[in-house]
Order: C-alpha cells, then structure tokens, then sequence
C-alpha cells in the first residue's frame, strides 16, 4: 500500500500554546481514517494544517509523496467538506458544484456534465437549480459532499459533517459516506467527536487528547487491546 | 391602560413628532410656491393661493444651478468612489483579524469621527495650502471628505463582513482560489448590499456637504450646490421664495432616493445584527 499523508514530527504553535504534539501519522491510500477526541484536542487543528488553512510549525507533512509544508491550499489538491457546508450562498447548487472546475479554466459544458453525473449519484438531480437556502439540511449535507468529490481530489478532509443533521439521518449519512468512499476509492478524514462514528466509519482510528495522539490502530485493536484509561473511555460508546 | 390604547397612543405621539420633525421640509415646499406677498402675510398661509410655479426656472436660470449641481455631483461621486475603494479593503482587514493592534487602530477611526469638520478645516486648509492642493480645489474638498467619512464607511462596512461566515472563504481557498480570489468570487458579492447601502449613505452626507466647500473652494465656478445656497443668503435676505425654490431643486432628488431605497437602506444596516 502506498502511503497518501503523511505526517513525522508535526508541532504547532498558537503563540505559547502547543496545540499538536509531536503528530506521527501515515495514511494509506484508500483508507479511511477518523480522528476522534474531546473538543479542543487539536483533532480539527491537524485537519485544517492537512487542508493548509493551518501552517504547522515544525515537522513534515507529505501528501502523495510531495512535501506540502508551505504548500496554499488550492495547490494541495484536497477536498473539504465542512461542518456548516460552507455552500456558497449567493450560488446555485450547481454553480456551487462546478466552482471549483471553474477556476481551473474547465470548459463551461464539460463542467457541466461532470456537475450532472455527481448529482446523479447522490441524488441532487433534481435541485441543480436551487440555491443553498431554498434546501434541507440533508441535502445540504449532500451538495457539500458533491462539491468534494466532483474533482477527484487526493484526499477527502471531513470536519465533523454530520453534526448539523438529526439522529436518524445521521446514521443513515454515516453508510452513505462510508459507500461512497468505497466507490470512489478514495482517501478519507474524518474528524469526529463522536465515538461511535468513528468506531463504525473508519478503518483506522486515531484517538486524540491535549495535542497528542494517544493511541491508533484499527477499530477493534482500540477496543481489545486500549493503551491508557482514555482510549477506554474514547472507544466504548458511553451510557 | 390597555394594550390598544397604549398603543394607539404612543401612535399618536409618533405622528406628532413626525410632524415636527417635518414641518420645516413642508414649510420648504410651499414657501417656494409662494407670490412675495403671501410669504410675508400675517397670519401666515399653509397653502399657496396661487402657486408660483415659474419660479422654479427663475432660480435654475438666475443663479446657474446646473453648474452647482454638477459640481455637487462630481464632489459626491468623486468621495464615494474613493471612500469605497480605499474604505472595503480596510474594513475587510478590520473584520478578519483580531489582535491589539486592529483594536488600536479601530479605536483611532472611531475617534476620528468624533472631531467635527469645522474643526478640522484648519489643519486641512494649512496643510492643502502648503501641497499646492488649493489649485485643484474639489480634488482638494473630495479628500478631505473622504477622510471624514472614511470611519462612518468602514465600521458600518466591517459589520457586513463580519457577518460573512470565514468557512466560506476557507472552502473556495480549498476549492481551488487564492485568498484573492475568494475575496472577490466570494465574500464581496455577500457583503454588496452593505456596501452599497454604506456608499448611498456617504454619497447623501457628500452631496450636502458644506463646510470643507464653502473653505477650500474660491472660485464660484466650482462650488457645490450647499455653497450656492448659501451664497444666495445675506443680512438683507427677503426672496425666501427663490432660496426655497433652490433648496426643493437640491434635496428633492437626494428625498426620492431615500423614500426609494429606505427599505434596503434599514435592512443594510441592521444586517448581521441578528442571526
């Protein structure tokens, strides 16, 4: 397997706050990774320095081989779906869609087409026309996902995005995800704070606390074999 | 007291005030319409007996109004263009980063606003003098009102872009746009009605703009409106009819904007205020 991220020695620094420690992290091509822990443990600030809306202070970070360090976003060639979808408002769905084919110069109907086939498969066949605000939260949900994988990025960055959705369409999202990433074959994070999401979704877990990567491994390695009290506790679903 | 009838009178009390409040752009209206002996009857008239409607090209002809008008109009133009571009850039800075510094600097626009024009034309007017600025003299006056309402501009504009969720402007740098970019695609076509709202508010503040006219201008070929209006006025004054009918001229277009756009113009300013 090939490794698509990685990460040696990753620190960052607010100022005097040391918000990763020390990151060693490699993910292989075509997993799907979460990263699950309690909020302020830098799970969202190691996702935002993968999609380079964060710079890292020390260390290394490689995605598809290439050091990315100091590399702006639009030239990482990743997708990020966010928790509030960021769906560009004053746009319609499919210009939301196409926007990123846009600016890379790609023909008006060949981004057109590519817009139609996403949407037939996630079902927003029907809403091209539509703007953010005339849709539900689901469809919502499934435009930002659209907007991703219409480009065929290296890497998918997943910024808890189905807290905004209610408990039943919550789970159904989480399969929809996880076959859409076995489809596409593509290479997933997600950030998490939600055990159970994770535990189901991913292949690969990463727990995380204070900065620091406490334990990772396979769902069911977490679970049987947990290396402190803390990945107990982030592994098993709480009453 | 019951509901209604608390209602009904605080209605009461707003149409009361309004009227006040109104009464002087009324008294405007019908003065200009008035022959020179009614203006001066006791008691005095609330309706023109016999409007005066020729007036109205009397003033525009005998005291050049097209001129002044125009000059007003190249003032405003002039001021709002530079206030808006200068102004968003600011404001978006303003709105984006939060350190000591933007607070230092945030403090010193509000304090700008309060020095008043009339104080501030004296260090304007030596320092114009000594930069030659006097020899181009609305280039001068556009300016110093640009620098005047510039505060007005970019706290009214920094709350249209605060209200611009970041997460926007972060997916289209992961979609693919430099910062530039989005900034442009992105987060200046959701701040336009603000923007736009700011822009009309400067441009009516310009338009009637007096006291850097009337000290940095000389020549009358070049003065706005508000200072031919004043011009028209001495200690002996009695054609109140002409100087109302040049004042109708001068704001009832300024008027018809605002009556048009008020709902907007509300709108624009309590954007982000909820929500």
């Amino acid at each position: 397997m090939t490794k698509q991220i990685e990460l040696s020695g990753v620190n960052k620094y607010y100022g005097a706050f040391h918000a990763l420690k020390n990151i060693e992290l490699s993910i292989e091509k075509g997993s799907f990774v979460a990263l699950v822990g309690p909020s302020g443990c830098g799970k969202s600030t190691l996702l935002r320095s993968l999609a380079g809306l964060e710079s890292i202070s020390t260390g290394d970070l490689k995605i598809a081989g290439e050091l990315m360090n100091n590399v702006p976003p639009r030239k990482r060639d990743i997708a990020m779906v966010f928790q509030s979808y960021a769906l560009y408002p004053h746009m319609t769905v499919e210009q939301n869609l196409t926007y990123s084919l846009r600016i890379r110069g790609v023909p008006k109907a060949e981004a057109k087409k590519a817009a139609e086939e996403v949407a037939a498969t996630t079902g927003l066949s029907q809403l091209l026309g539509r703007y953010p605000r005339e849709l539900s939260g689901g469809q919502r949900q499934r435009v930002a996902m659209s907007r991703a994988i219409i480009r065929h990025p290296k890497a998918f960055l997943f910024d808890e995005p189905l807290s905004n959705l209610d408990a039943a369409l919550r789970v159904h999202m989480r399969k929809e995800i996880r076959t859409l990433h076995d489809r596409l074959g593509a290479t997933s994070v997600y950030v998490t704070h939600d055990q159970i999401e994770a535990m189901t979704m991913a292949d690969h877990v990463v727990v995380m606390k204070d900065g620091v990567i406490e334990q990772q491994g396979a769902p069911l390695e977490l679970y049987d074999r947990p290396a402190n009290r803390f990945v107990v506790v982030s592994s098993v679903h709480r009453r | 007291m019951s509901d209604t009838n608390r209602n009904r009178l605080m209605l009461v009390i707003a149409i009361i005030m309004a009227a006040i409040y109104l009464f002087p752009l009324y008294w405007m209206y019908i003065t200009a319409l008035k022959s020179g002996s009614e203006m001066f009857a006791t008691p005095p008239s609330f309706w023109p007996s016999e409007p005066q409607w020729a007036t109205y090209a009397f003033v525009w002809e005998s005291r050049g109004m097209g001129r002044y008008l125009w000059n007003s109009l190249v003032i405003a133009f002039g001021s709002v263009t530079l206030i808006t571009v200068l102004g968003v850039g600011c404001a978006y800075v303003l709105a984006r980063y939060r350190n000591v510094w933007v607070d230092i600097g945030l403090f010193l626009i509000l304090m700008l606003q309060v020095l008043p024009a009339s104080l501030m034309i004296t260090p304007i007017f030596v320092g114009f003098s000594q930069l030659g600025m006097l020899n181009y003299p609305r280039l001068a006056v556009i300016i110093a009102i640009a620098a005047k309402s510039m505060p007005f501009f970019v706290v009214l504009v920094r709350a249209t872009f605060m209200a611009v969720p970041q997460e926007l402007e972060e997916a289209a740098l992961v979609d693919g746009n430099c910062w530039v970019g989005a900034f442009f695609n992105i987060v200046l076509p959701l701040a336009r009605n603000g923007i736009l709202v700011s822009a009309i508010l400067i441009f009516m503040q310009a338009f009637g703009e007096f006291v850097y006219s009337k000290s940095i201008i000389q020549a009358v070929e070049l003065q706005p409106a508000s200072v031919g209006l004043n011009s028209f006025m001495g200690p002996n004054t009695n054609e109140w009819n002409n100087i109302m009918a040049y004042a109708t001229i001068y704001v009832t277009p300024i008027l018809a904007i605002f009556v048009l756009l008020q709902r907007r113009i509300v709108s624009g300013l309590t954007s982000g205020a909820i929500k």
